[in-house]
């Protein structure tokens, strides 16, 4: 074997090194890493104290307690069934949101009259006269039931539906209560 | 039988049951533990993401495909909890890559060394060691892995998995068996 040869089959030595210790290599590889290990000194030397880096160096170290262990396995199991972390929680989250909503309406239904009762424009609601109140009554009256239904209806898919319907009906208010103020 | 007995505690995980949740991962305990004590370097760490990878694999185990091997998937998650931590912590700029080329006493003679005095300066080295490395070479000693299974965990080449062990052992041999005598 000349020079460059026996470096080459060092260079390879080194190289598959690991996959000659894995034996995770073709036999004919792994025979010709054995043959030249038995004659080369480096490559002995460099396979020795690979193995005793590798099987010589797990040292002690601190254990989890049992405790603390249990507790792990305690705090992941605990919450749902594997597999399953969007049950209950998705259903907390959907209400959570339907409350919110719910609660916006409402808010904004009475910061409506609110504003229609205390702004400076005369009040039509004082000033309107009866007659006239009977001829619009029903029209009013159907608007208020169309707003009280959406707010009853109202869930995570009509939400958008119900809003536009509830603005709409406020409009419609609005235009009539207009009609009726006199400046 | 072990086997056995870890197919048949993933068969009840799946439904739902904690308990065998608990005996199934006491099976690879001490070596996930070492695993994340050595790559994080302390305790708390350590505790950290073996609850955040507990936590996963729990919430996971209906997606463990069985042609795996369990270890190598487990493994595989508390590889990615402890990466996400070290990115977290930023302990990749506290750590720096050096060229063992450069590491001065390789000419140095050998000498006897007692087994424990070797094991605690190989364990010094490795904390030193650029983040992939140490994983590499924590992977092996700790988890028991083929390099082969390494690179499925750690979701590299092989190729580049050696590399990396290559590096690692370069400096352990050089710092350790020459340095130091
Ligand atoms: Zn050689």
């Amino acid at each position: 074997m000349n020079h460059y040869e026996a470096e080459n089959e060092c260079s390879c030595f080194e190289k598959n090194i690991f996959l000659f210790i894995d034996r995770n290599l073709s036999e004919e590889l792994f025979s010709k890493m054995e043959k030249h290990i038995s004659q080369c000194r480096d490559c002995s030397k460099l396979f020795s104290d690979t193995v005793e880096i590798l099987y010589g160096s797990k040292i002690d170290i601190p254990e989890i307690t049992d405790d603390k262990f249990d507790l792990m396995v305690s705090n992941a199991t605990k919450l749902s069934q594997p597999g399953f972390m969007t049950g209950i929680l998705a259903e907390q989250k959907q209400k959570k949101i339907f409350y919110w909503k719910l609660a916006f309406t409402t808010i904004l239904l009475f910061a409506s009259i609110t504003i229609s009762l205390l702004s400076t424009r005369s009040n039509p609601v004082k000033k309107v006269s009866k007659d006239l109140l009977d001829w619009e009554g029903n029209k009013i009256e159907t608007e208020l039931k169309t707003i009280d239904q959406s707010i009853k209806s109202l869930n995570g898919e009509d939400w958008n539906i119900e809003l536009t319907k509830i603005d709409n009906s406020l409009n419609n208010l609005e235009k009539s209560a207009d009609k009726y103020s006199f400046n | 039988m072990v086997k056995a007995l870890e197919q048949n505690l993933i068969h009840r995980c799946r439904q739902g049951d904690p308990d065998s949740f608990g005996h199934l991962i006491k099976l690879y305990r001490k070596q996930l533990y070492g695993y994340l004590f050595r790559l994080l370097g302390n305790t708390v760490h350590a505790e950290e993401a073996m609850q955040e990878t507990l936590i996963k694999v729990w919430k996971g185990i209906k997606k463990y495909n069985e042609e795996q091997k369990f270890a190598s998937w487990l493994f595989t998650i508390a590889h990615n909890c402890a990466m996400d931590f070290l990115r977290i912590k930023k302990h990749d700029s506290q750590v720096t890559e050096e060229d063992p080329d450069n590491l001065p006493g390789y000419e140095n003679p050998a000498r006897q060394i007692e087994k424990e005095e070797l094991k605690i300066m190989i364990a010094k080295t490795v904390e030193t060691l650029p983040v992939q490395q140490k994983e590499v070479f924590l992977l092996r000693i700790e988890g028991d892995f083929s390099f082969k299974e390494i690179a499925q965990i750690m979701g590299s080449p092989l190729n580049t998995v050696l590399s990396h062990m290559n590096y690692a052992v370069k400096k352990i041999r050089k710092r350790v068996m020459y340095e130091s005598l």
